[in-house]
Formats: structure tokens, C-alpha cells, sequence
């Protein structure tokens, strides 16, 4: 990573803790109890964010997954940039869907008194979730060659779940509430709720976007080492040489 | 643990006339776990991306 890319990376981090601060203050000291909630609804300044994320980074996973499939006969070298992004962006969107749903469950428990229902809503977020951890665990037992076109399969196949979980709402009738933005007629939150609400978005947001690049540049870093060490191998390929890889790969399969 | 968790409720409001106890429990544990996880994600990653970083140079 180039210095300028490093120093970026620092500035982002320290805007991305402002507004984390920032967004912490508001959350707990900036803004009023709820008429019918209580301090109850400080959680959804937690809990929204989440859902921001996961649908922020698992479309970018997907977008990361077909450009995978586009370039992977075409140039090595950004199919292997596409793959890692993809990685990157699923961890994150996972990590923000499970957030998101332990956060849901602690706030439905004060406001509906359970932790857990079967609904529309809930349940396809749950699938939605068990689809990516399927996909996180593909990638680290399948080690060979297909590995990546196989998990770029498996995210667009994953994707399709999307939709339905937004949609859900609007289509079953579900004891999660209609969409509190762009639900249509009486939707929509008083101004001493938006903002607070805003911020820790933008914050955590901004949080992920942070945590992607790293976990990105990792990952590169780490196909890259992969691939040199097989080319490495692949030259001692002649006479003597082809013996030792012959054994290499035994002990590998050992 | 205990004190450290008892002293970050305090620092969320409560209000005894309008939330309940359980309630503000399960505003904190919402507000220490987000925070925890994040935060245990980033120096994950952080942690992979020196270690490439070391193992390339």
C-alpha cells in the first residue's frame, strides 16, 4: 500500500471516530426520551445503522462477485482484486446483519416481550444471514482453483434474498414494523430522532467502509503470496524438481 | 466486568417513570455489543493486514 493510500487510510479512520463520538453523544446525551418508548428508543440508533450496512456491503458483494466472473478469463490480476473485495464485503455485511439482528431481539424483548418470532420479516433475515455464513465457510474449506468462481455463484444465489427480506414487510403482514423510511403515507421519524439517527448511520457506515479497505488490502496481499508461491513451485517443475513437487503435493493431500 | 458494565449503565439513561429495568439492561447490552463486536472485527483485520503486510516485505 503507497503512503499516500496509507495516509488516507489515517484520515479516514480519525474522521470515522469523530463520528463515531459524535454519534455516541447524540445517541445517550443529545437527544430527548420518546413519548411512547421511553430511553427504549435509543436502540434504534444502534440497531438501524446495522441494516444500513448490510445493505450497503452485500450489494457491493454481489457487484464484486460479477465482476469476478466477468474478468477471471480476462485479467488475472483484477479478478483476484474483484475476489477479495468480494470477501472483504461479505464479512462485513454478515458481521452487520448479525448485529443487526442480536440488537432487534434485545429491543423487541422491552417492546414486544418476546426475543424471537417466526414472521416474514424476521425469518427471511435469518436466512439471509445463514446464506452469507454459508458462503464465509466456503470460502475457507474449498481450497482448489474453483474456489472463487464457486463463491461468486454462491453470493448472487444469496443476493436474490435480499429483496424479499426488504419487501416483506409490504408483502406479509409481520409483527416487525412497516419501513420506518419511505413506508409510504404516516412513515417517517420526528427531527429529534432523525438526526441522531443520521449520524450514527453516516458513522458506522463509514466505520465499515474503513474496516473493507483494510480487510481488502489483507486479503490482496494474501492471494497475492498464494499465487507466487504456487508460480514458485511451478518452476522447479523439471527433472529433480518434479519429484520434490510430486512430494509436496503427497504431504499437501497428507 | 461486572463493574465495568455497571459503570456504563450509568453512563445510559434511565429513567425509573417511564423504562423498566430490563429495558435499560437491554439497552446497554445493545450498545456494549455493537461496540465490542466492531470493535474486535477492526483489530481482526488490522492484525491479518500486518501480518501479510510483514510476511510480503
Amino acid at each position: 500500500m503507497s503512503r499516500l493510500r496509507k495516509s488516507l487510510l489515517g484520515v479516514w479512520g480519525l474522521v470515522t471516530f469523530c463520528l463515531l463520538a459524535y454519534g455516541l453523544f447524540l445517541a445517550l446525551r443529545g437527544s430527548p426520551p420518546d413519548a411512547q418508548q421511553g430511553n427504549m428508543i435509543r436502540a434504534f440508533y444502534y440497531h438501524f445503522p446495522n441494516w444500513i450496512g448490510a445493505g450497503v456491503f452485500l450489494p457491493l458483494n454481489l457487484c464484486a462477485s460479477i465482476m469476478y466472473l466477468l474478468l477471471r478469463q480476462k485479467s488475472a490480476t483484477q479478478a483476484m482484486k474483484a475476489d477479495a473485495f468480494a470477501l472483504a464485503t461479505a464479512e462485513m455485511g454478515v458481521l452487520y446483519c448479525t448485529l443487526g439482528m442480536v440488537t432487534g431481539s434485545l429491543w423487541a424483548r422491552e417492546q414486544w416481550g418476546i426475543w424471537w418470532t417466526w414472521d416474514a420479516r424476521l425469518t427471511t433475515t435469518l436466512m439471509l444471514a445463514l446464506i452469507y455464513v454459508a458462503y464465509l465457510i466456503t470460502r475457507r474449506t474449498v481450497s482448489n482453483g474453483s474456489r472463487a468462481t464457486l463463491c461468486a455463484v454462491l453470493a448472487i444465489f444469496g443476493f436474490i434474498d435480499i429483496p424479499i427480506v426488504y419487501m416483506s414487510t409490504r408483502w406479509w403482514r409481520t409483527q416487525h414494523p412497516a419501513p420506518v423510511f419511505g413506508g409510504g403515507e404516516g412513515s417517517g421519524v420526528a427531527a429529534s430522532i432523525l438526526k441522531p439517527t443520521l449520524w450514527n448511520t453516516a458513522a458506522w457506515v463509514s466505520w465499515g467502509i474503513l474496516i473493507v479497505c483494510i480487510r481488502y488490502s489483507a486479503e490482496l496481499q494474501r492471494q497475492r503470496r498464494e499465487d507466487e508461491e504456487a508460480l514458485n513451485m511451478f518452476h522447479e517443475l523439471d527433472g529433480e524438481g518434479h519429484a520434490t513437487w510430486l512430494n509436496y503435493s503427497i504431504k499437501s493431500v497428507k | 466486568m461486572v463493574e465495568l458494565f455497571n459503570k456504563i449503565r450509568q453512563i445510559v439513561p434511565f429513567d425509573p417513570s417511564i423504562d423498566t429495568s430490563l429495558g435499560h439492561r437491554n439497552l446497554v447490552l445493545i450498545y456494549v455489543i455493537v461496540w465490542l463486536t466492531q470493535l474486535m472485527y477492526g483489530a481482526y483485520a488490522i492484525r491479518l493486514w500486518i501480518f501479510h503486510r510483514k510476511n510480503d516485505s
